[in-house]
């Protein structure tokens, strides 16, 4: 094995036709590349691991600086989606936690959107989270750095404002039948708090009165298990147009759907049916 | 001392401190959901051995052999062969109840742990066939218990690193059988042996097959026709079919009275094996077919960078010589060692094939990869060396460029500390990178050992803690090694608990949300988080 290995002798190597590109010279050198390639990268990798690693002072501080200048209504999510620790010392804030995150129509739930990001852990893609953000949001301020921790702030952009909440007001609706309850769903993996309906009913109503509206209503629909859903929205008994949800993809699907002709206002009702058994919806107005 | 005396003596050491190495190392490395059952299933065995100690001596042996007997001792776990069930039980008799050397996880986990030393020793001796230095040797060495996930397997109470040593066994004993009658025997032993470990030791015998159509098929079809293949069979292989199945047979007394039936369950058992839910690349597979890719892309992504690049080029290299002798005769040992390193990888990546349980499954791969990445090595460092036009430098430059890759795995090694069912390397950027690549996180629930501090000091007196994923007996033996307080009680469900050790695994998401629902909050209030990202995250009921 070893003779082969070395891969020539030094006599070989002396031999002015070393130079000449042949195979059996050129595979070696391809040999030590990548392996000095490998070496090289690991050693920067571990060189500049530690760095891009967060201590518990860098969240304490972190935390600190979000309590001093938090506003109810606030929320708070992370980048990437999966680097969760941040959740365990930031509390009493809402937390949302998504991949493609600006495609979700959570970040405009809240009036001001903490974004904890790591945008130097291997492989992130927190900056261009970011710059999606900052796109869809309103960015507040300048980015801070606690550490390799990145702190930005959102607030919506005009007319994006969320007015009203279906599910926080879910116990002043007239709900038909039965209570709906507001629970944690799984997704696509992916955790969704949403109004679910009794299961036993093929259809429910949920009558809000007293909602502030602007231009629409936006959320989220999820059928547990196989099975098609629709949603109908009506504004002061003028229907939007549906939403559906397809039999055969397991997802949770968004929505957003404008308003009908009513003119924007503080006082509308706003009934929502939902058919389809084993629903779960979530709709905030703005 | 003679030459066969000192070698024995290096050989041992090599053994003892592997050994040593092992021991040391294995207290943050919590208890996997199987152990928990092999714990279990060597406490029922143990009492027939000692009982038919007592019989030999009594006269009534045959009572040890009454079927009641076997089947109240043996039924338990009769999907696996008895032999490495029956070193835990045995091994935790002695070294835990009767001399008190070792805590109770320890002594259960010491037979894999000497067999670890065996590992070292045969890459010693493979190694030194290879006419590998004793530099590169120990590089091959280091090769494969550097490698996290190695590491991992080797601490366990697990079949995983025997049946690899088994097999390493095998094939040392094969080689060694072209020249000797005695290793052609020692190879159907030891064949028999490795099926008594697992059943994997079926399928890697195509290795031996691939090999003698490959170094003397050719040549003996040349001189001698279809007869003359008869005869070029290696003799290792009638002591192989007759002293596997027999040794096998004989090792498991549960079979004895019912043999068509009980070999009909086990085989029956892993013909149709479930397929556990695996996450690769943001994906949960959950049927075959799997990807083919799998295997190669896990390895990459796993096997510390450097070392993982050495086995490429080493296996590439040793490709390339052996095409170069193709017209003039095969290296049979190189082609050994290259088909045994490859064969694991490439039966497991059959799509049909379950894909789970990390890179176990192709363990008895790794020692042969590493023994060409250090011959690769060797080749790199006289290429560079030349290429400096200092070919004199070669030793130094090997030195220097050996250490290096080996101070990478060694770093990652330590990074990762107990958790190496979660280890990733360089390339797909550790945990971090892993979870961002969407890998799975763990699989087999010992990462809980993270959070065990934690709740030893906050859970109230008396109260229950819901430990996601963890057995039953895993918690037991949690509570019997110390590592949890004692009134703190197992529950399965959040209903009845007012603490939760999630363990992060994309397919059990959900049961991460019904924690969320019964607690009434999303909060955590620790984990075990690798390189940020959630690998067990603990939820507290409000108010307790």
């Amino acid at each position: 094995m070893i003779p082969e290995a070395t891969g020539g002798t030094a006599a070989e190597a002396a031999s002015p036709t070393a130079t000449l590109p042949t195979l059996s010279r050129v595979l070696p050198v391809l040999e030590a590349a990548v392996f000095l390639a490998s070496l090289l990268f690991s050693l920067a990798f571990w060189i500049r691991l530690p760095g891009e690693l967060p201590s518990d002072g860098d969240y304490k501080a972190l935390f600190a600086a979000m309590q001093q200048e938090g506003r109810p209504g606030d929320g708070v999510t992370v980048l990437p989606f999966w680097a969760q620790r941040a959740h365990t010392y930031i509390h009493g804030i809402p937390f949302i936690a998504y991949p493609s995150l600006a495609g979700e129509p959570d970040v405009e739930r809240f009036a001001r959107l903490w974004v904890v990001a790591q945008p130097d852990l291997p492989r992130s893609d927190a900056a261009e989270s970011l710059r999606e953000l900052d796109q869809k949001l309103q960015p507040v301020g300048a980015k801070r750095r606690f550490g390799p921790l990145t702190l930005a702030l959102y607030e919506t952009r005009p007319g994006r404002t969320t007015t009203y909440d279906f599910r926080d007001h879910l116990g002043d609706a007239q709900a038909s039948p039965g209570v709906a309850r507001v629970e944690w769903h799984e997704f696509d993996y992916l955790p969704r708090f949403c109004i679910r309906p009794p299961q036993s009913v093929q259809q429910s109503t949920f009558v809000y009165k007293g909602v502030p509206l602007t231009r629409g209503i936006r959320g989220g629909l999820g059928v547990l298990g196989n099975g098609e859903a629709r949603m109908v929205f009506s504004v002061d008994g003028r229907e939007a147009p549906p939403v559906d949800l397809v039999g055969g993809q397991r997802g949770w699907q968004h929505f957003e759907v404008p308003i009908p002709e009513v003119g924007p206002g503080s006082d509308h009702t706003v009934s929502v049916t939902v058919s389809g058994r084993n629903v779960c919806f979530d709709a905030v107005a703005f | 001392l003679n030459a066969r005396t000192q070698k024995i003596i290096a050989l041992g050491a090599i053994g003892v401190l592997t050994f040593v190495a092992l021991l040391l190392t294995e207290k943050p490395v919590g208890f996997t959901r199987d152990e928990s059952f092999y714990f279990l299933a060597a406490d029922l065995y143990t009492p027939w051995y000692l009982g038919l100690w007592d019989n030999f001596w009594h006269g009534r042996i045959l009572d040890s052999f009454s079927d009641s007997a076997l089947t109240r001792a043996f039924s338990y776990n009769t999907e696996h062969p008895v032999l490495m069930k029956s070193l835990f039980g045995l091994s935790h008799w002695l070294f835990f109840s009767k001399l008190a050397w070792l805590r109770p996880a320890a002594a259960y986990r010491a037979p894999a742990w000497a067999l670890g030393g065996l590992m070292s020793v045969l890459i010693t001796l493979l190694s030194r066939r290879a006419k590998l230095s004793w530099g590169l040797t120990t590089f091959a060495v280091l090769c494969f218990w550097l490698t996290p996930r190695n590491l991992y397997d080797g601490h366990l109470a697990a079949f995983d690193m025997p049946i690899a040593v088994a097999w390493v066994l095998v094939v040392y004993a094969y080689d060694r059988g072209f020249q000797s009658l005695r290793w052609a025997v020692l190879t159907g032993v030891f064949f028999g042996l490795a099926l008594c470990i697992k059943h994997n030791a079926y399928f890697y015998p195509v290795a031996f097959l691939i090999h003698w159509l490959l170094v003397f098929v050719p040549k003996a079809y040349r001189e001698g026709k279809l007869r003359g293949v008869l005869k070029s069979v290696p003799r290792q292989w009638g002591f192989m079919a007759l002293l596997g199945p027999l040794i096998f047979f004989l090792h498991w007394p549960y079979l004895w009275p019912h043999p068509i039936d009980r070999l009909g369950a086990y085989f029956g058992f892993h013909l149709h094996h479930v397929n556990y839910p695996w996450t690769y690349l943001g994906t949960v597979l959950r049927e075959p077919p799997f990807p083919l890719s799998y295997v190669l892309v896990v390895t990459a992504l796993t096997v510390p960078l450097p070392l993982f690049a050495l086995m490429v080029t080493g296996v590439l290299r040793a490709t390339v010589a052996l095409v170069r002798q193709w017209r003039t005769g095969l290296d049979g040992f190189t082609l050994l060692v290259l088909l045994n390193g490859i064969t694991p990888l490439l039966l497991i990546s059959w799509p049909s094939v379950p894909h789970f349980g990390g890179t176990k499954h192709w363990l008895p791969g790794m020692p042969f990869l590493g023994i060409l990445a250090a011959a690769s090595l060797q080749s790199i460092a006289w290429t560079v060396a030349r290429l400096l036009g200092r070919i004199q430098w070669e030793r130094y430059v090997l030195a220097a460029l050996g250490g290096l890759a080996l101070l990478c795995a060694l770093v990652g090694t330590v990074h990762i500390d107990g958790y190496g069912d979660s280890a990733y390397n360089e390339l797909a950027g550790e945990g971090a990178g892993a979870a961002q690549l969407g890998m799975q996180r763990q699989f087999w629930s010992n990462n809980v050992s993270g959070v065990l501090d934690f709740l030893n000091r906050t859970v109230p007196r008396g109260d229950r803690v819901q430990f996601h994923e963890v057995t039953s007996g895993s918690y037991q033996a949690y509570l019997a090694n110390g590592m949890l307080r004692p009134d703190i009680g197992f529950t399965l469900s959040p209903n009845d608990a007012h603490f939760a050790a999630y363990q992060y695994m994309q397919e059990f998401r959900d049961q991460e949300f019904e924690i969320w629902n019964a607690f009434g909050t999303d909060e955590p209030v620790d984990g075990l988080y690798l390189d940020e990202s959630p690998n067990v995250t603990v939820y507290r009921r409000p108010g307790f």
